[in-house]
């Protein structure tokens, strides 16, 4: 036996003599967390067939935006960010204008939902959207994004700007391992980030050509993003991409700024549905307004 | 611990606690028991990070749940275990990489490694096989970590007995040139 073999014997029974100090999760947790999720998913399918059938009931009902009046939202002078007026099929929910004090110029990725005050009685509401103010990294670029209602995005830290990982629950982030060192990890499940520098390999007209015809891309177009060139698509991968069966979806919008190429990305994670995590990345990617 | 009253009188306060209604099969409960710590350790082998391999393992759960109905009449779950979760590393070492170009770019210095559970040297040996392109290190961590003959590690990685030979073969060869190299310096 050669000394590598040995040494790779000796680390592999060293691996498997470690025993975890601390108390191991049960059975319970792990079918807990699949229960949920499947309550979860279940509750989000239900809502979309609420929301059609209340679309459908909107339709036969009355004149649409006459059931409500609501009042303008207050504001501080350091808020940063706006609440935006909803839907006006949702006849419930307050609205509130955009704050004109609102400054782009802001310190980067600070998010503070302006306070909605509903004149009526009705019944609980939708949480509304709130914006955040974000920069592309290694441009002079400035943006400002939509977050879903509901929705959280993270705050500055660790090197990382504000407004580029979004979520339905708060986000985290936390330093981790990778195989180049130790990056940061999230629980976001919309991620913003700059895929492509300064002196881009490949013509953004080309590289569309090219990705239009990838066996795994289900849907494919070409868009414009504050007037900017952009596309949108989604993959499924095969099997043993990801997980064995294959079929793990993914949609990414990818925006042409010149020097570089701005992303969103997206997938099915825990807790929340890959149906909605496209509508939430689609209405991120698509409330973008880009300055500088 | 006071005893426990037989009847209920009236002004007693009672305390109704709600069990949560939660189906954990005997079987479930004992694949999860027999499996945890194994797969643990091959999470451990790849991720290098307890904490990441914990999640990676509940997850790989969780998803065994969701799937238990064709799950239960596998005749080996425990390589479908697996295969989720060599897959579940990959899937989140990518992820993490899309962040981390994203941090490279914007100049961000990269902190020190965690705490490690092994001795350094065998550390330093999960360390180099982190580096190897993924078949091969998952190959590694399988027949090596695991201690899986290849069969079994092929039905794992679903390929065939042979790729799981020549992916040892060359993750052999370029570890122990990298351990070599580093012993060295």
């Amino acid at each position: 036996m050669t000394d590598f073999e040995n040494r790779a014997r000796s680390a592999g029974a060293a691996l498997r003599d470690w025993t975890p100090d601390g108390s191991a999760p049960t059975p319970d947790t792990a079918v807990r967390r699949a229960v949920h999720r499947t309550r979860v998913h279940r509750a989000t399918a239900g809502g979309l067939m609420v929301a059609v059938l209340g679309g459908v009931g909107l339709l036969w009902g009355p004149t649409r935006g006459d059931d409500v009046r609501t009042s303008p939202a207050t504001s501080t002078d350091d808020v940063t960010t706006t609440t935006e007026a909803p839907d006006p099929t949702t006849p419930t929910t307050a609205t509130a204008d955009p704050d004109p004090g609102a400054d782009p110029a802001e310190p980067v990725g600070t998010t503070t939902p302006t306070t909605a005050t509903p004149t009526t009685t009705a019944p609980p509401e939708e949480p509304a959207s709130t914006s955040c103010t974000g920069q592309v990294a290694g441009t002079g670029i400035t943006f400002t994004a939509t977050v879903p209602a509901g929705w959280h995005t993270n705050e500055a830290a660790m090197g990382e700007p504000g407004c580029h990982h979004f979520g339905p629950q708060p986000v985290e982030l936390r330093p981790t391992e990778t195989e180049a060192g130790v990056g940061v990890a999230s629980n976001a499940v919309v991620q913003l980030f700059v895929s492509q520098g300064p002196g881009v390999p490949i013509p953004f007209d080309e590289w569309v050509v090219v990705m239009a015809e990838q066996s795994n891309v289900t849907d494919f177009r070409r868009d414009t993003v504050d007037g900017h060139a952009a596309a949108r698509l989604e993959q499924v991968t095969s099997p043993g991409d990801d997980v064995p069966e294959g079929g793990e979806r993914y949609a990414h919008w990818i925006i042409d700024l010149g020097d570089v190429w701005f992303d969103a990305v997206t997938t099915s994670e825990p807790g929340v549905s890959y149906e909605e995590s496209v509508a939430a990345i689609d209405q991120i990617v698509t409330s973008l307004d880009l300055t500088g | 611990m006071a005893a426990q009253p037989d009847t209920l009188t009236a002004g007693m306060t009672v305390r109704v606690v709600r069990t949560p209604r939660v189906r954990t099969t005997p079987m479930f409960s004992s694949l999860y028991q027999s499996e945890f710590q194994p797969l643990l350790r091959i999470a451990y082998g790849l991720t290098g990070s307890r904490a990441e391999a914990e999640e990676l393992v509940q997850e790989t759960f969780v998803r065994c749940y969701q799937h238990w109905r064709r799950v239960e009449t596998y005749d080996k779950p425990g390589a479908w275990l697996r295969r989720v979760l060599i897959n579940l590393a990959y899937s989140r070492r990518r992820k993490l990489s899309t962040e981390l170009r994203a941090l490279t770019r914007l100049g961000a210095r990269p902190a020190g490694p965690g705490a490690s559970e092994l001795g350094d040297v065998d550390e330093a040996f999960w360390a180099a096989v982190r580096r190897l392109p993924r078949r091969q290190a998952q190959a590694v961590v399988l027949y090596y970590g695991d201690d899986l003959p290849t069969e079994d590690v092929a039905q794992a990685m679903g390929c065939a007995a042979g790729t799981v030979r020549a992916l040892l073969h060359q993750a052999r060869t370029t570890l122990a040139k990298v351990l070599d190299t580093e012993e060295q310096s």
